[in-house]
């Protein structure tokens, strides 16, 4: 169990990693590899999009600073 | 297992379907953005305003723009999804208040002291990225690989939401996110660390460029 638990551990390193390298290859100047504020900046043109990912970029601060401590200190 | 793990799950469950919706709710940005990406300009960038006050605006509108889809969104979920908790609600009203407080003075600082070191370098203002130049115009094979690009993004997200979608389900040995969260943040740099990356996250995207756009 512990093996397998191991093996989701590094699946989601792997996944972050590919997310930097991405982001990196985008601020390398790779040429067709847009950066990742580069794609949310054209979302937020619009108010909504920007509304949608500030919500989204909340939540997850919420969730994972503020709803955690909440819940361990309840228990 | 203990109780605090088998509570732990059951809100992993519940959670399956905020998540599926923020998925499609990322996609459809995504989809929306790529639009974006092809159709032309709106507006000019001369009849936009700068300076402070300006972008003051830009960011409290928002802010509580943002936040009151988050409560709307909230509220859904806990009505029509899942009642997790009699202090649901009230620890997502005030806990992302909260958030916004401590997250406030931290990006007014940021600006100040990024103006500040831009002025003392005597460097002139970089050319600031106006929305409809934020991927100026291109030539049609430059263009198809920005959708590659853009495309790949979509599916590094969709991969990363995937796991997190085996890991709700309760698929074994697939930890959630939450869960590998929970193991760093026992640590005290691990929540440091994780809290600096996600006000860095948001300085980056609700602010940085901003700054630049407005700047006067």
């Amino acid at each position: 169990m512990a093996r397998y638990l191991l093996i989701g551990y590094l699946a989601w390193a792997v996944l972050f990693g590919a997310l930097f390298v991405w982001e990196g290859l985008a601020l390398a100047g790779v040429s067709g590899v847009p950066s990742l504020s580069g794609v949310f900046g054209v979302i937020m043109r619009h108010p909504v999009g920007r509304w949608v990912l500030f919500a989204l970029w909340l939540w997850a601060g919420w969730h994972f600073f503020v709803r955690g401590w909440h819940f361990l200190l309840r228990a | 297992m203990g109780p605090l793990t088998v509570l732990a799950a059951s809100a992993d469950r519940q959670a399956l379907v905020p998540m599926g919706a923020g998925y499609l709710v990322l996609m459809s940005a995504l989809a929306l953005g790529l639009r974006f990406l092809y159709r032309p300009r709106a507006t000019q960038a001369g009849s936009r305003r700068r300076g402070w006050a300006a972008l003051a605006r830009h960011v409290i509108g928002t802010v509580v723009g943002g936040y009151l889809l988050l409560m709307a969104v909230v509220v859904a979920y806990y009505y029509a999804v899942a009642r997790v908790g009699p202090g649901f609600l009230d620890s997502a009203v005030t806990g992302t208040a909260l958030l916004i407080g401590l997250a406030a003075p931290v990006f007014a600082a940021a600006s100040w002291l990024t103006e500040r070191l831009r002025r003392r370098r005597g460097r002139p203002a970089c050319q600031p990225p106006v929305p409809g130049d934020l991927l100026p115009p291109r030539e049609a094979s430059t263009a198809r690989h920005l959708l590659v690009g853009y495309l790949a993004w979509a599916v590094l997200f969709g991969a990363l939401f995937a796991w997190e979608g085996l890991a709700l389900a309760g698929v074994s040995g697939v930890p959630s996110l939450s869960g590998v969260v929970r193991v760093i943040m026992r640590y005290p740099v691990g929540r440091w660390v994780l809290f600096a990356l996600w006000l860095w996250a948001g300085w980056r995207f609700f602010i940085r460029r901003w700054l630049l756009l407005f700047r006067a």
